[in-house]
């Protein structure tokens, strides 16, 4: 047992029982991030902050939603958005949270990706990242199901259809998944724990696995440099914070960060007031029917190049391809074989690769939504064999060729 | 420049916590009773069908409400409600001790509460047993021979003021 | 710089992206429409020549093809021939007096004009269920030349003409026209006086509903502000009352169509949806098309054209917006000050920032 003194004021007082000292230094003020870096590296904070955001504004909606086919979406367009005092703001600040947290997801990885932050000790780092996506992924159609408007209903008929082409069990796991014949009572409230209890809590989880897979490795930097992390924390902390090559945690870059925060809260907030519909799709305010189909049933925007990828081939090889899609960002520090890190433009052929991987990511989103008609379909194909050749092929050959020239 | 630093530092800090009480406002209000539960909030009772000394149960915003039409011998009360020249005992028909619901005896015209047998005479007033308070009176507002339960009429005020 | 020369980049591809799965995406999906137009005339003669250019274009082939540029061509004739008769009408000098008399004579052993005592209609010979509508306040909530046009073509009129032929005829039967189409001098000054009539009743009779619904609400219990509010949008729910809600309902506000849901639904095809949330669904710029012109912007539609004039569907989405999106005011007003709120957080964590790094530079 440790010795306690009398404590001299509540920090020491608590400092004795919880060591919050030492704990702020390890999380805060002496936990090193590089000072070479630029605003891309403000978006794992302003991810975590909308994060924050889509709990707050969760937990009060789900004190008015009813998770029941007669009555969800009543709830939701009656109750919330009418009656319930400032229902509306929370409504759409989770809706329009759900769907900028994945512009700045998509930003966050394709930094990553470019400044080679996958590699070299940094694998955990991206591989959590993915689980992460995949976990905001499911979050996001779980709850695209709960308002029970015409989107929500027919998303989740024309998804949960998807485990249908596994071979085999296909058939009996789209049952299972529903909880019945056809997408229905069971299949809301199944998916309604799934987005407000078991999710967010793998979520938090996985957020913090996150962040502890930084601490050893340590944020990349802008020019990809390999820190003594060591010997520039005793420049700063004997005070040459000028030559020192990394800053504090706290209040250094958070500093910055705030700042960033601050600008990005104008533009949500003025698309939660103003231009919402592209995250609250207009068709979702009718109310779900099971016997008619809207016109056009596309899913969320950061949905459409796996969806376009889908939609590129016959059922069969669709589907097979979906799922490489879904899975291939995974293995990304295993398809880049080169051991070389620097940004993008250091790279030569890499460099053309990044931005024709996300050009090509850009054009399958935006045809993902066009009507399946005519020449979309050929672009489709095209852009989807072009996907998987970029990564399986292309990238680890680039890759090899780079690390056999440094030779 | 360590000043100016913690000064920014806290206009920062101090603006961040404005916007944060206003949040936990807009919340609070989040929890409010909803306008529809508010407009529930009023119950109109039309006084003329009672009978005298029969006790009649109506519910008000979740509550029962007793309403008595008090005959010559039950005497008076400044606690009475009077309309159209009749006088009436109303009152919330949960026991000011723990809130069980009392019964009314008609024979020894009084009140009395199963839970702890608290007693209450036939205007409302405890009169043996745990119950700290004579029963509530509602809100109310007279309208003719209706009797408006949640609106504070000027009879309800008066009565009020004088207790 | 390059700091900003990334954020350059940024903003370009996500506009690029935005750009393409929302107003493009959009356009595609949805077809041209031209705009709203209240002259009726040029409305539905353009929109017939559309139509005739899409038979002409379609891709259909051989028997099938033909016949659809024959009705397409028919189409066009029949609305050339009705708007003529409406403006051989129009331009007749009425006579409200005689007006209605013609209303009693032609009209009135269907449809009551309670206002001014008409109220002898025979419900029972309805077909379907489908009471027929009082025509007290048409005068004032549809235009005038659609009320001609109406008398005369009931189904041309509001569009629905293709689910009607001779064996399966408009249940609105009106006899102003000749074998040949044309309008006799006589039943052109008949319709003519009519509509006179109605107009001359129909401000007073929706006035008259104004007053006795503002009565009403100035004598309950609510906050002057509330009061006036209630009063503003009882008007635009009497004019929504009229024109929609003998058929579709608005459960959000307590409004229940008048005609019963199978009789609708054995009427129409399908139960006519419920318009709660129908603004938000749809947007203003699609009602404010879709009332106009119902089969422009919905080809095939059950729904008619119901020949509103510009007051009144402006009355209409005024009331559509209030109800399903109640809390647009408000939505906007705090979005300006939660935005400047945090322009001015920028502003001092910006400050905060340049005072920290100055030891770090």
């Amino acid at each position: 047992m440790a010795e306690f003194k009398k404590a001299d004021g509540i920090v020491d007082w608590l400092d004795q029982r919880l060591a919050v000292k030492s704990f702020m230094k390890v999380m805060m003020t002496q936990y090193w991030i590089p000072k070479k870096i630029n605003f891309l590296w403000a978006m794992g904070v302003i991810l975590l902050t909308m994060f924050a955001i889509l709990f707050i504004t969760g937990l009060l909606l789900v004190m008015y939603y009813k998770p029941d086919v007669a009555l969800a979406f009543d709830s939701v367009n009656k109750t919330i958005m009418q009656e319930v005092e400032y229902g509306w703001l929370w409504r759409h600040m989770h809706g329009v949270a759900a769907s900028v947290v994945f512009l700045v997801m998509y930003i966050h990885m394709f930094t990553g990706i470019y400044y080679g932050s996958y590699k070299r000790g940094r694998e955990m780092i991206w591989i959590s990242g993915m689980l992460l996506f995949v976990l905001f992924s499911a979050e996001a159609f779980s709850g695209y199901m709960l308002p029970w408007g015409q989107m929500s209903y027919w998303a989740a008929m024309v998804i949960t259809n998807l485990f249908g082409g596994i071979p085999f069990i296909g058939p009996e796991l789209v049952e299972w998944i529903r909880g019945d014949y056809a997408v229905g009572d069971a299949t809301l409230n199944r998916f309604f724990m799934l987005h407000v209890c078991l999710l967010p809590i793998v979520v938090i989880a996985v957020i913090a696995f996150h962040f502890y897979s930084l601490r050893f490795p340590h944020v990349n930097n802008e020019i990809s440099e390999e820190l003594d992390f060591d010997l520039e924390a005793e420049k700063y902390l004997a005070g040459q914070k000028k030559e020192s090559k990394v800053i504090a945690f706290w209040p250094d870059f958070l500093c910055k960060d705030i700042f960033y925060i601050c600008l990005f809260m104008i533009f949500y907030f003025y698309l939660v007031c103003f231009h919402y519909d592209f995250a609250m799709d207009p068709i979702n305010f009718d109310p779900a029917n099971a016997l008619k189909t809207p016109p056009h049933i596309y899913p969320e925007w950061y949905f459409l190049w796996s969806y376009e990828i889908l939609r590129g081939f016959s059922y069969e090889i669709g589907l097979a391809c979906f799922g490489i899609a879904q899975v291939i960002f995974f293995v990304l520090p295993f398809l880049d074989r080169s051991d070389v890190v620097a940004p993008a433009h250091k790279r030569g052929a890499f460099m053309v690769w990044f931005w024709v991987l996300l050009l090509d990511m850009i054009i399958l989103t935006i045809y993902g939504k066009l009507p399946p008609v005519g020449i979309n379909n050929n672009i489709a194909t095209i852009a989807s064999v072009l996907f998987l050749l970029l990564l399986i092929v292309i990238l680890p050959v680039i890759t090899i060729m780079e690390r056999k020239a440094k030779k | 420049m360590s000043s100016r630093r913690s000064f920014m530092g806290f206009a920062l800090g101090a603006t961040a916590a404005v916007g944060g009480v206003f949040t936990l406002v807009g919340m609070k209000k989040t929890w409010d009773p909803l306008p529809s539960v508010k407009a529930a909030g009023f119950t109109t009772v039309d006084l003329s069908v009672l009978s005298e000394g029969e006790l009649r149960t109506v519910e008000w915003r979740k509550k029962p409400i007793f309403i008595l039409k008090k005959t010559e011998q039950m005497g008076q009360s400044p606690t009475d409600i009077v309309a159209d020249g009749s006088r009436y005992t109303v009152v919330i028909g949960l026991c000011t001790h723990l809130g069980c619901i009392p019964a009314f005896h008609k024979d020894e015209q009084k009140f009395v509460c199963a839970c702890h047998g608290g007693q209450f005479d036939i205007n409302g007033k405890n009169i043996s047993g745990p119950p700290p308070r004579p029963l509530e009176i509602p809100p109310f507002a007279v309208d003719g021979t209706k009797l408006v339960l949640g609106e504070e009429g000027p009879e309800y005020k008066k009565m009020i003021e004088k207790a | 710089m390059r700091e900003f020369k990334i954020f350059l980049v940024l903003v370009i591809f996500t506009g690029i992206v935005y750009w393409g799965v929302e107003p493009y995406a959009h356009s595609q999906m949805n077809e041209h429409t031209s705009a709203v137009n209240f002259d009726f005339k040029a409305e539905d003669i353009n929109q017939a020549k559309v139509e005739l250019e899409k038979a002409m274009n379609s891709d259909k082939t051989g028997a099938e093809k033909e016949k659809d540029i024959e009705f397409a061509k028919m189409q066009l004739k029949d609305y050339e021939q009705l708007w003529a008769n409406v403006d051989k009408i129009a331009s007749l000098k009425a006579d409200v007096s005689n007006g209605k008399e013609a209303f009693e004579l032609n009209c009135a052993s269907c449809h009551r004009a309670s206002f001014d005592g008409f109220n002898d209609a025979d419900d029972s010979i309805s077909a379907y269920g489908i009471i027929y509508p009082d025509l007290s306040t048409a005068g004032a909530i549809y235009d005038d030349k659609f009320l001609m046009a109406i008398s005369l073509n009931p189904a041309l009129a509001m569009k629905n003409h293709k689910k009607y032929n001779e064996q399966n005829p408009h249940p609105m039967l009106t006899a102003f026209l000749e074998e040949d189409g044309s309008i006799s001098e006589e039943n052109a000054q008949s319709v003519a006086d009519i509509v006179a009539y109605l107009k001359s009743i129909g401000n007073k009779a929706l006035l008259s509903e104004q007053e006795k619904l503002a009565k009403e609400i100035n004598a309950s219990k609510m906050s002057d502000e509330d009061k006036q509010k209630a009063i503003e949008l009882s008007k635009h729910r009497l004019v929504f009352e009229h024109a929609c809600a003998r058929c579709h309902d608005v459960k959000y506000d307590k409004l229940f169509a008048k005609i019963n849901a199978n009789d609708l639904a054995a009427y129409m095809g399908s139960i006519p949806p419920d318009l709660s949330m129908v603004i938000r669904a749809k947007g203003e710029e699609y009602l404010n098309k879709f009332l106009n012109d119902t089969q422009k912007q919905l080809a095939g539609t059950a729904m008619p054209r119901v020949g509103l004039n510009a007051h009144s569907q402006e009355e209409v989405i005024s009331y559509l917006s209030a109800v399903g999106d109640s809390k647009k005011a408000e939505r906007e007003s705090l979005g300006i000050k939660i935005m400047i709120y945090f322009a001015v957080m920028a502003v001092l964590a910006f400050l905060w920032k340049k005072a920290i790094w100055k030891d770090l530079h």
